[in-house]
């Protein structure tokens, strides 16, 4: 036990020490993953579970008027200015479920971070084991913005396999 | 935060080290130092921040499709070219073949031809007597016929020349396709013209297909009494068809020589009259019968003449109803079913007026919905006991309106309102969708018994209760019991309860319709699976089982479920089933009216439920007990998949045609085949199966099976009575190369007998596909747009294909070629294929080098309309290129 809290003092810091130059992740606290929508039937091409990183305002609006693609008139969809330099952009779904009551949603905690790499943890509520439900499939996802800082990799975590999402850097 | 990076850094390492003999806590240890350390010196490194992406490879093989050929010289410059303008440089084809091409008129097409146009192509081929040649326009437009205009001729000489003649030529220049029949064996050659435009063309020579059949087609609706024929000679006098009349005992009733004549039976030759819808307006079934029966007699004796060239029944070709609802034609479900034909029946006033109740069990219905409330029943209900799960202040009360079953309204599936409009939205009022129970007096009845999370068994039995007017825990009944249940719903879990419950509902003569499921697998559930419940499972466009449904013994029918992740028919539109939804105002929830598609068994379910509303509409006698003899006796469904019951399509996919021209009417036996028509070997079967049944009343004995040649073998692989299952098999060893015709003979002890043709060809095989010049796609699975692109050719069959740096992330491949070079692959006429196959593209995970990703690349034979919506592009193809 004490050697894995050497090792782990360790770690700390030669983070704390070595910050990248002209990073200021260690001094000023990130703001908090933020949910831009959130949806359980998803017009997507995936069957499986899926993490995709949106890098510009036109992919945003494309993925946004997408994830409403099922639905007759298309609807208006409001789509937020982001400041890409600040956060990325995520869409997250779980690919396809096979009934009513799955929705996906951010965990607690839901977003940490490091210098190169950062982690998500997303959440995919199941109907109760027990419960009669609706036998339509739906497809749950969820569209995350997290601010944007020394790391180029995101790993979503709470959906079977940990997918990882390069973001590239935008400090 | 060190710590978790320290412990995730350690994860990833802890594989690295698993093969090391270490005990769990001291290998654990050194996991960890290794991992802070391997942060401490990153962290330190000054690059750590701007680590580039990982790069791996990608590779596999695309493979052809056998007798496949393309063009030698398309519009795409990028593509291998030699010209085959003339007749010296004919491209050499073996037959059969399927070949993609491309042509241009002068002046149109641009790409490789820089606007010279390339107005000819000539292949050159052995042909034998009676092939067909068939050439389908890919770029021809139904609403602009003329823009382009492709024609076909066959020469049998290398002379063509302006004054030269054809043997044979097609040259509409309204149809899509063009189709020249081979009048004897020889080498010919094949002009594709452009007379107007530039177009992907396909051709298709020889390949085994079931041949255009001309059995009489005696369940389909034909007016009794009435035979159409046409001589094979004009006629030179009217006393000519006197003299045919009096000989045959006809009665010229209208028509005229030299043309399509049309004549009654003498005796009871008064044809009976329609009423409105089609329907005859006999009330006695059995003169019906009788005449029907005589009818088909005479035409089968006609055709038996040698004055005659054709003799039909007089079908009744009443148009299909087509409503005027504004996502109508994005309903292809219903065409699936043959609804618009059934429709033509129903949907004529006065087809019925006997009211018919629905109960759509679920999560209520949104009651104002537009295209919903003219069609809704007053009487429905909400049976949610939980007010945590009713979400709608209270236990169980009358107002059966959803209000989301979501942890918000924008998460909520409004499913209920969904399965209601399949059923019965307002048909032929300009909005929104139709449902199936058009021009029936067909009420939804809502019932909700599904909120948060779902429901629960016992909420259920209580809304089936009151639908079914049984007691129940609101102390009410409706005023009209439900004649139909739907339940698009289910669980995993047996009660013997629940099963006397629904026992006790289906004795009462109510039908019990409900979803199989949708894990594709052969689990039970229920209430699917008990005794009293039809169980619905799903199929696609492509009359397939849905990847997700369910499956197994206790699947009785298979209907319309969809698949919203494909377009199959190339429409612009994915596949789902579209219907009535509610939208909801994230700022301030209020509910909209809106239409969206779904897919699943629950929209399977309500398929099924909504075509036996309108039998029950056209016959009150209907109950659950007639609805399932007349499902098992194949009379309210197309067999698809094994034949006979199966355990992915039950007694197969519902036809609401069939279903409406069964309700009343009994015919004799009649024996019929599956597939009818003929049985094509083509080049390459050995073995082909057909199975015979009773496609009329009453019964027979399928007593012999006979052919007159050696090189075929029927055997039967079960028989009883009229259901049977043969094995028909060809031998070629000692044939020399051509093409055989024979016939099989079924004889029965009451049905008479049938004789199905049987067509062989002999030579040609033809082992490697060339689809052509081919560009394979990285595709984004979210935007389908490409992120990489490469081009291969074909290699004695094969393209192998690789990616050498492709960043971590999910694609789809999608490989094909690009013939008229406007930058789309897959566009009709051209080869398309994908992982792992291109109806069924699944996206590849790429964290490490993949390689074997295999598959298919072949043409699509059926040409995809033009569609245009306003709200969404058309789309044919697939951008090759990158981002594009």
């Amino acid at each position: 036990m004490a050697d894995r809290l050497l090792i782990l003092a360790l770690a700390v810091l030669s983070i704390t020490g070595c910050t990248l130059p002209g990073s200021n992740a260690a001094d000023t606290p990130l703001p908090a993953a933020q949910v831009i929508s959130s949806a359980i039937q998803c017009n997507g091409a995936e069957r499986q579970p899926v993490a995709i990183h949106i890098g510009n305002q036109p992919q945003l609006e494309r993925v946004m008027k997408r994830m409403q693609g099922l639905i007759l008139p298309a609807p208006v969809v409001q789509i937020p200015e982001i400041d890409f330099s600040r956060w990325h952009v995520l869409y997250i779904s779980s690919g396809q479920q096979p009934t009513a009551g799955y929705l996906l949603r951010l965990a607690e905690p839901a977003f940490e971070t490091g210098h190169s790499e950062a982690r998500l943890n997303v959440i995919l509520e199941h109907p109760p084991a027990d419960a009669m439900v609706a036998a339509v499939l739906t497809h749950p996802c969820v569209l995350v913005k997290i601010p944007a800082n020394s790391y180029s990799t995101v790993e979503i975590h709470g959906l079977g396999e940990v997918r990882k999402v390069t973001v590239g850097n935008a400090m | 935060m060190a710590a978790p990076l320290a412990k995730l850094a350690g994860e990833r390492l802890q594989h690295c080290f698993s093969a090391l003999p270490q005990t769990g806590a001291r290998r654990l240890n050194t996991i960890y130092l290794v991992a802070g350390l391997i942060l401490a010196v990153s962290a330190c490194d000054g690059n750590s921040g701007n680590r580039q992406p990982t790069f791996h490879a990608l590779a596999g093989t695309i493979t052809s499709a056998i007798g496949t050929a393309v063009d030698s010289d398309v519009n795409d410059p990028q593509a291998p070219y030699t010209s085959n303008d003339t007749p010296e440089t004919a491209q050499s084809l073996l037959v059969p073949v399927l070949l993609g091409g491309f042509v241009s008129r002068v002046g149109s097409g641009g790409g490789n031809f820089l606007g010279e146009g390339d107005a000819t192509d000539i292949y050159q081929m052995a042909l034998a007597e009676g092939q067909s040649v068939t050439l389908f326009i890919s770029d021809h437009d139904r609403e602009n016929p003329r823009a382009v205009d492709i024609d076909l001729e066959i020469y049998d000489t290398p002379d063509i020349t302006p004054e030269t003649q054809p043997v044979a030529r097609s040259v509409s220049a309204l149809a899509g396709t063009e189709t020249v029949r081979v009048p004897k064996s020889g080498l010919y050659y094949i002009v594709i013209h452009a007379s107007e435009g530039a177009s992907n063309y396909l051709l298709t020579v020889g390949w085994p297909t079931i041949l255009n059949t001309t059995a009489l087609q005696t369940k389909a609706p034909f007016i009794p009494g009435e035979v159409i024929v046409r001589f094979k000679q004009p006629m030179a006098a009217a006393s000519d068809a006197t003299y045919f009349a009096a000989a045959t005992g006809l009665k010229k009733k209208k028509g005229a020589t030299g043309r399509t004549m049309l004549f009654t039976l003498n005796d009871e030759g008064q044809s009976l009259p329609l009423k409105p819808g089609g329907m005859t307006a006999a009330d006695d079934g059995s003169r019906l019968a009788r005449l029907k029966r005589k009818t088909i007699d005479t035409v089968e004796a006609l055709r038996k003449r040698p004055d005659i060239e054709s003799a039909d029944l007089n079908y009744l070709r009443y148009a299909t109803a087509i409503p005027d609802d504004e996502y109508y034609p994005r309903q292809w479900n219903y065409r699936l079913i043959n609804l618009p034909q059934a429709w033509s029946v129903t949907a004529l006033p006065a087809a019925s007026e006997h009211p018919v109740i629905v109960a759509v069990v679920d999560t209520g219905v949104m009651l104002n919905h537009p295209d919903l409330k003219a069609n809704l029943s007053p009487a429905g209900y909400d049976f949610i006991s939980n007010p945590a799960i009713a979400a709608d202040g209270d236990g169980i009360d009358d107002n059966p309106d959803d209000p989301g079953d979501g942890d918000n309204m924008q998460r909520s599936s409004f499913h209920g309102t969904h399965v209601a409009g399949i059923i019965g939205a307002q048909s032929n009022n300009k909005i929104g969708v139709s449902g199936i129970s058009w021009g029936t007096n067909t009420k939804i009845m809502p019932i909700r018994v599904l909120g948060r999370g779902g429901g629960t068994t016992y909420d259920i039995i209580q809304g089936v209760r009151y639908a079914a007017g049984l007691s129940n825990d609101s102390q009410t009944v409706p005023p009209q019991r439900a004649d139909i249940i739907n339940l698009s719903l289910g669980g995993a879990g047996f009660t013997m309860a629940e099963q006397a419950e629904y026992n006790a509902i289906r004795d009462a003569g109510i039908l019990i319709v409900a979803a199989a499921g949708n894990s594709n697998s052969a689990n039970p559930s229920y209430p699917a699976a008990y005794d009293s419940v039809l169980s619905v499972s799903a199929v696609t466009l492509a009359r397939e089982k849905a990847p997700y449904s369910n499956f197994g013994s206790t699947i009785d029918i298979a209907a319309p479920g969809g698949d919203t992740l494909v377009d199959s028919d190339g429409d612009g539109w994915f596949d789902g089933i579209l219907s009535t939804l509610v939208k909801t105002d994230g700022s301030n929830g209020a509910r909209e009216a809106v239409y969206s598609f779904a897919q699943g068994t629950s929209m399977a379910a309500p398929h099924v439920s909504g075509v036996a509303a309108i039998m029950k509409a056209l016959d009150a006698r209907l109950d659950s007990d007639k609805f399932t003899a007349l499902l098992r006796e194949g009379r309210l469904t197309t067999d698809l998949g094994a034949p006979g019951r199966d355990e992915q399509f039950g007694y197969g996919l519902l036809d609401a045609l069939k279903a409406v021209e069964n309700i009343d009417v009994e015919l004799p036996p009649i024996i019929s085949t599956n597939p009818s028509g003929s049985l094509n070997f083509g080049p390459f079967v050995t073995q082909l199966e057909f199975t015979t049944r009773n496609a009329g009343g009453g019964s027979f004995s399928i007593t012999g099976v006979t052919t007159d040649v050696n090189w075929l073998d029927v055997t039967p692989r079960s028989l009883e009575g009229s259901e049977g299952t043969f094995t028909a098999t060809v031998n070629r060893a000692d044939l020399a190369d051509r093409i055989y015709r024979t016939t099989i003979t079924l004889e029965t002890d009451n049905a008479g007998s049938l004789t199905v043709p049987v067509t062989l060809q002999v030579g040609d095989r033809r082992e490697e596909g060339d689809t052509g010049h081919t560009y394979v796609l990285l595709v984004d699975p979210l935007t389908l747009e490409a992120t990489h692109t490469i081009a291969v050719n074909n290699r004695a069959g094969h393209y192998d294909y690789r990616f050498d740096r492709v960043p971590e992330g999910s694609y789809f491949i999608i490989a094909g070629t690009d013939l008229d070079n406007d930058g789309l692959i897959c566009d009709p006429g051209e080869a398309c294929g994908g992982y792992p196959t291109i109806e069924r593209l699944q996206a590849v995970s790429v964290y490490s080098n993949v390689d074997g990703l295999d598959f298919g690349s072949n043409f699509e034979i059926v040409i995809r309309p033009l569609a245009n919506h306003p709200e969404q592009p058309k789309r044919h193809g697939y951008s090759r290129n990158p981002n594009g």
